[in-house]
């Protein structure tokens, strides 16, 4: 599987050496439109990587898959170019700012004989145990679902490529709510199955200040966001993310949830079960047992995406499921920027690009 | 069953009572008064001596438990002058009307959470204590729960810095005693299980958070009976008047009885603090046996009650606090009827 990356701006450092890491897998080069305001992060990708420089339509010719790595508001311009290049395509998240480009992407996977899916954490061993154990009925039928998302700093280059990446609208469409929303929004409805019918949200976006004092506050975007949700069927669920100064486990964002059924629950804890080494001066280091959730969660994801190619599947996160999360955040910021009134998720309207 | 209308003047003392115990008259003799009994008994110096309830076979059955104990049917002996300190565990329709005559008698007050059903009415207690210069302790026993007195002297000691978002989560398998006759599921006397115990919730973040709800939403959830007058389950949004936010799910759906599920995460300017009962040693037993992190609660809200009335405590619930807490959970119940957020001071 030949993998292109578009735009080396985001994650891009730590995918290449995942990917490589990973059988069948090469990494033929990056590339970027002529036009980007990042360049030089695709040059330095390169650089650092080894990896080719290419043209975009060049690289595009040459690959499998291209992997759109840019900053969260040209996904939709990058990864539609790819799907009408024929390519499969996987999108970083969040692989939408909004529903209008959610729309547009699921448009042209739907005329593209690509694959689309999106970069996501349900692959994470215990979101993968709790889906099982839901798929058994071992819980009965899910009744509530709570999540919570919560990254330990960051924006000092160490997990952030820089603080605007995920501050500045123009580049990430919104602050944390867009950022992280989209996991907990997918995880929900991976869980349970169903469609969110209303969301209300409270956040620090302007004209609140950010919580923790971050730069958020610099561009009026949250640094944190409370969401409530009504599912079909009376499910409820919510969504706690932020980007808080230290977070509640080891790994830089630390993410759990609970799911509450008819006839029992199961709770996912994406640090746990770990194994805890305290070390002669006192350090204390604790292991997660089978590894990194994330890196974990990202191999799969990896593997799993080459394996709906050669099969012909579709995706854990298709079209539908990537227009569903962002119309989630998207309902959940509409909703905060009113201070909490309920909100309706937009829904897919008719293909505006068939005469 | 021999009614004593009027329990003993302080004077000679009973068998097993010593000078200077504070004599606790408890007002209803549901589930909750029984677990006060039991607290009463664990703490010296402190001992029930008369037990009021509408239903005399329910009264007695309770006084039976304490040697010299008396009762009535009659709630003014409930703060007649034998009394140091009156228990109000009625439903909370009636908290109101018996917490101000319990104060303006010069009885010390343990009320039951909620406070009241309005605020108003909560108004109406705490002017009646302030008159009266007598201690009023909300039954708010989750502060009471060794997790959250750990949790709340960690904040005190600036561990996390400044509280700017929290998330708490209580999941149980619990099912209110009487069926559906239980008053629990009658809004116009339990308040709505959004106020009645959401209240919990909310009084614990605005006393970690040390800040005051001013916007709440509201989501109910019907586990037990979709036809249900009010829900089992819950879960809230709050925004506090310095600006932090927080999530609350409250939900009785866990399958097994008695069993527990008990989280709280709570980020501040300086760091994250996080409890799961998950993480806990726990004991396995024929019957659930309660998380160590919430044990003994209500023994330590009845020891907190004795420094109270020693004069040794202030009583930990806060006059504004009790107020503000309270404003919160009606304004939450509020939401949750209406389906829309809702400004704390809409409810004031």
């Amino acid at each position: 599987m030949r993998i292109l990356i578009v735009s080396g701006v985001r994650h891009a450092r730590d995918y290449v050496p995942l990917l490589r890491s990973l059988p069948g897998v090469e990494v033929i080069g990056c590339a970027d439109t002529a036009d980007s305001p990042f360049t030089e992060d695709s040059a330095d990708l390169a650089s650092t990587t080894g990896l080719p420089l290419l043209d975009l339509d060049q690289g595009l010719a040459s690959c499998d898959v291209a992997l759109v790595c840019s900053e969260p508001t040209r996904h939709v311009d990058l990864a539609v170019r790819a799907l009408e290049a024929g390519r499969h395509v996987l999108v970083d998240k969040p692989a939408a700012t909004d529903t209008r480009g959610a729309q547009r992407l699921w448009e042209a996977a739907d005329r593209s004989p690509g694959l689309l899916s999106a970069v996501h954490r349900l692959h994470s061993p215990q979101i993968v145990r709790a889906r099982r154990l839901v798929d058994s009925g071992a819980i009965g039928l899910p009744l509530a679902v709570d999540a919570e998302w919560i990254a330990a700093g960051g924006l000092d280059g160490t997990t952030v490529e820089r603080p605007e990446l995920v501050c500045d609208p123009a580049l990430s469409g919104g602050g944390e709510l867009v950022n992280f929303g989209w996991y907990p929004a997918l995880a929900i409805r991976h869980l349970t199955g169903l469609e969110v019918e209303e969301v209300v949200a409270f956040s620090s976006a302007a004209p609140h200040a950010p919580l923790f004092g971050g730069p958020h506050g610099t561009y009026g975007v949250e640094d944190a966001a409370v969401l409530s949700l009504r599912l079909r069927n009376g499910v409820v669920a919510t969504a706690t993310v932020a980007r808080a100064p230290a977070g509640v486990g080891p790994a830089p964002v630390s993410s759990s949830l609970r799911v509450l059924g008819s006839h029992g629950h199961v709770l996912a804890d994406e640090d746990a079960p770990s194994v805890t080494v305290r070390a002669a001066d006192g350090g204390r280091l604790s292991r997660r047992i089978g590894g990194p959730a994330g890196v974990t969660a990202l191999r799969r994801l990896f593997t799993e995406f080459g394996d709906d190619i050669r099969l012909g599947r579709t995706p854990s996160v298709s079209a539908a499921d990537i227009y569903a999360a962002v119309a989630v955040v998207e309902a959940a910021l509409s909703s905060a920027r009113q201070d909490g009134a309920p909100v309706v998720p937009a829904a897919r309207t008719a293909d505006t690009t068939v005469a | 069953m021999n009614p004593d209308p009027v329990p003993e003047k302080k004077g000679p003392r009973g068998p097993g009572q010593r000078a200077g115990d504070h004599r606790v008259a408890l007002v209803g003799a549901g589930a909750i008064a029984r677990d006060h009994v039991a607290a009463l008994t664990d703490v010296p110096r402190m001992r029930l001596a008369h037990v009021v309830d509408r239903h005399p076979e329910r009264a007695a059955a309770l006084a039976a438990l304490v040697e010299g104990a008396t009762w009535s049917t009659d709630p003014a002996t409930a703060w007649s002058e034998g009394i140091d300190v009156t228990a109000v565990c009625t439903s909370p329709e009636s908290h109101a009307d018996l917490s101000v005559a319990a104060l303006g008698a010069g009885k010390a007050v343990l009320l039951e959470k909620p406070a009241a059903l309005g605020v108003a009415d909560v108004d109406r207690i705490l002017s009646a204590a302030k008159s009266a210069g007598r201690p009023l302790l909300v039954a708010q026993t989750a502060r009471f729960q060794p997790v959250h007195l750990e949790i709340a002297q960690a904040v005190a000691d600036g561990a996390v810095g400044t509280p700017r978002l929290a998330h708490l989560t209580w999941y149980t398998g619990h099912v209110w005693p009487g069926g559906w006759r239980g008053w629990q599921l009658d809004p116009a006397r339990s308040g709505g299980h959004v106020a009645h115990n959401g209240v919990h919730a909310l009084d614990l973040l605005t006393w970690l958070m040390d800040d005051e709800p001013v916007r709440v939403f509201a989501r109910p959830c019907r586990t037990w009976a979709p036809g249900m007058p009010t829900p089992d389950s819950f879960q809230i949004l709050v925004r506090f008047a310095g600006g932090a936010l927080a999530t609350v799910e409250l939900c009785y759906a866990l399958a097994a009885r008695g069993t527990f599920v008990r989280r709280l995460m709570l980020s501040g300017t300086a760091g994250t603090l996080h409890h799961s009962s998950e993480d806990e040693p726990r004991a396995h037993a024929a019957s659930p046996v309660a998380p160590a992190s919430i044990d003994g609660a209500m023994t330590e809200q009845t020891r907190h009650l004795r420094d109270v009335l020693d004069g040794s405590a202030a009583p930990l619930t806060a006059p504004h606090q009790i107020r503000a807490a309270l404003a919160a959970a009606l304004a939450a119940q509020l939401s949750a009827d209406e389906g829309r957020p809702v400004d704390v001071k809409e409810v004031c």
